[in-house]
């Protein structure tokens, strides 16, 4: 494809150049030659007239002719003439080794390769001027061809500079085309090696590198999220089943299938608890919610005593500085995403730490904010926090850990309301969590 | 055959590590990556049951430390990627074996077999030495097809002198095997073993080597 491209441009650019190195050069040598034969005719004319002046008819009827010795020889000139009397009888001719042409009618002529001028003069003498042409003949031909090799040549190096030039522009096509097919094996980091950014295929390289890194981070986050979604339901799953392929083995005791079955309650529990907040993600606001004026304090509220038990276990002191805030909201989804919020600074808190909670209407918004001390979330993490499976510490095990689902669903739920919702972290020292919406009133 | 189980959740690991000791597998268990690396390197385990998903220290870096470290302690994944590029990397990492999750325990332990078979290079699960035929997957002795009835621990034992036929092992090294890093033992068990196989098999079977170890003559 580039390769026939790249032809056509160059036969393009042969053919536009050898039309103009042509009719410049048929010009120049047309030319030339009008204005040789201009200088040619100049020259018989000013001879003829001094062959005529010296043809002087006497009072008897008798020609006298009479010529200066300049006109007697075959001078330098190369001009050479004939003088007939009106009867065609020869009356002088000024060389021998020239043609010995008839009388013509008066006028220009090229004939044998000469120029002839005819005219007549007194008492209706004849006279013919003419010259050999070879030599104009021969300069006219050294320049058509010094005209030709010149432009020949021009236009060899005019297409060698083409041919590199449009191989040079188009060779981003080709690692295009290489890059493309890559992608298309599967290939997904495969990039676009570029130099040169100012052209415009430079630009076309970087949209299409840019374009490229889109598709691989939606791929690679499909990717992972299947990996994540697949370990989260497998391994409840493979628990499940391997609790009942042992209590199915042998007879156990009864003591031993109901702990059996304890642990199965369990894996079904975390699996209805997986798929049920995939569910909520991928039906995203199609769920169809109710929304009614909710006071956001009251939310707060009702949350805080969700995680109380577990905030005391843990030893943590909970404060609520809840002001008067009203939204539109589904009352039951809200009050689930800020225990969410709630539980992770529960979970991720430190031995006596301590969790704000403050709701408040500021600059026409409503506003909940949850601060813990915990642990923190590197600066790498942040960005990340909201994604689904998202666990930021390596170190945490599956013991505190949940899916990684929580904050997820929590931002679906922020967003479906019209909100946001930002994390802002210091490692070790702790999370705030802010969300906000439109207030109402 | 001691084995080391790594999965960090823990009903799951639970799980495992009661179905494999019911197959008579000594079991020890590791939560995450970092314990797991360190036991690894630290017992000669039979065999290991690696999770990929591992807190602080993934699976993936676990197999390669232990791989770099000149272990070829045999390494079946347990875990719950299944793409044909998670087995490719994974057995490519060093990995022996490949299972996903759910899995069934009969197939678990079958591979597990297998694979501690193949690595002490012992193709067929059955061995005949004189007038008895041990086999290795039914943990049977017959003697002219009539079996001969072992203890789970009496066999442990039998396996490892038949697994390691004309080398001398230890006490240490017969016990490293058989229990677990829960289990107390006593420090004349080995003998007290040793002395009831003598019993049920002949005394000729198990040679002693005064102050190194026991033997089964090749």
């Amino acid at each position: 494809m580039r390769e026939s491209l790249r032809a056509r441009l160059l036969l393009w650019h042969v053919a536009t150049g050898a039309a103009i190195i042509l009719a410049f050069g048929a010009s120049v040598t047309f030319l030339t030659w009008h204005t040789r034969i201009a200088a040619v005719d100049e020259d018989l004319r000013a001879r003829a007239a001094l062959l005529e002046a010296a043809i002087r008819p006497d009072d008897s009827g008798r020609l006298d002719f009479i010529l200066g010795p300049e006109l007697r020889q075959a001078d330098a000139s190369g001009l050479y003439h004939v003088v007939w009397t009106r009867d065609g009888v020869l009356i002088d001719r000024s060389a021998t080794d020239v043609p010995a042409p008839e009388p013509a009618a008066d006028g220009l002529r090229f004939a044998d390769g000469h120029r002839e001028r005819h005219s007549t003069a007194a008492e209706g003498v004849r006279v013919l001027v003419g010259t050999d042409l070879a030599g104009v003949r021969r300069d006219i031909w050294s320049l058509a061809i010094r005209l030709l090799l010149t432009g020949a040549a021009i236009l060899v190096v005019s297409v060698a500079g083409g041919w590199w030039f449009t191989g040079r522009a188009l060779a981003p096509l080709d690692r295009i085309n290489r890059t493309a097919r890559l992608m298309g094996e599967g290939d997904l980091t495969a990039r676009i090696p570029s130099e040169a950014v100012d052209s415009e295929v430079g630009q076309l390289v970087a949209a299409l590198n840019s374009a490229f890194d889109q598709l691989h981070g939606a791929v690679e986050r499909q990717r992972r999220f299947t990996a994540d979604a697949s370990h989260e339901l497998r391994t409840p799953l493979a628990t499940m089943s391997a609790e009942v392929q042992w209590a199915l083995a042998r007879e156990r005791d009864p003591a031993d299938l109901r702990a059996s079955l304890e642990v199965c309650a369990r894996a079904a529990g975390r699996m209805q608890s997986v798929i049920e907040r995939l569910l909520f993600l991928a039906r995203g606001e199609a769920v169809a919610s109710r929304p009614t004026l909710v006071r956001l304090d009251e939310v707060a509220r009702d949350a805080v005593d969700h995680v109380r038990t577990l905030a005391d276990a843990a030893g943590l002191h909970v404060t609520v500085e809840a002001m008067p805030a009203t939204i539109h909201a589904d009352p039951e989804r809200l009050l689930e995403a800020v225990t969410h919020v709630l539980t992770n600074a529960v979970r991720y808190n430190v031995a006596d730490g301590s969790i704000a909670i403050e709701t408040r209407e500021i600059d026409g918004h409503a506003e909940l904010r949850v601060r813990d001390t915990g642990i923190g979330i590197g600066a790498e993490d942040l960005p990340h926090v909201f994604e689904p499976f998202f666990r930021g510490d390596p170190a945490r095990s599956r013991d505190t850990g949940g899916a990684g689902l929580g904050l997820a669903v929590t931002r679906s739920v922020v967003e479906q309301h019209g909100g946001t919702i930002a994390c802002q972290s210091t490692p070790d020292a702790g999370t705030t969590i802010v969300m906000r919406w439109p207030a109402v009133g | 055959m001691r084995l080391l189980v790594v999965e960090d959740e823990p009903d799951l690991r639970r799980s495992l590590v009661r179905s494999l000791a019911d197959a008579q597998f000594a079991v020890d268990e590791s939560a995450d990556g970092e314990d797991a690396l360190f036991r690894a390197l630290e017992v000669d385990y039979d065999a290991i049951v690696l999770d990929l998903m591992l807190p602080i220290r993934s699976g993936e870096s676990v197999l390669e430390a232990i791989r770099r470290a000149g272990r070829t302690t045999p390494v079946l994944l347990l875990t719950a990627r299944d793409t044909i590029a998670d087995r490719v990397r994974g057995l490519n990492h060093g990995a022996d074996d490949y299972l996903t999750k759910p899995f069934v325990i009969d197939e678990l332990v079958a591979r597990l077999r297998a694979l501690i078979r193949r690595a002490q290079q012992q193709p067929s699960p059955i061995v005949a030495i004189g007038d008895l035929r041990i086999d290795l997957v039914r943990r049977r002795v017959y003697r002219d097809d009539i079996e001969v009835p072992l203890t789970g621990r009496e066999f442990g034992i039998l396996e490892q002198l038949v697994r390691h036929r004309g080398r001398i092992l230890t006490r240490t090294m017969l016990s490293e095997h058989l229990y677990n890093d829960a289990s107390e033992v006593m420090s004349n068990a080995i003998d007290v073993h040793i002395a009831a196989i003598r019993r049920k098999l002949g005394p000729t079977l198990i040679e002693t080597r005064r102050g190194q170890g026991y033997l089964i003559d090749a």
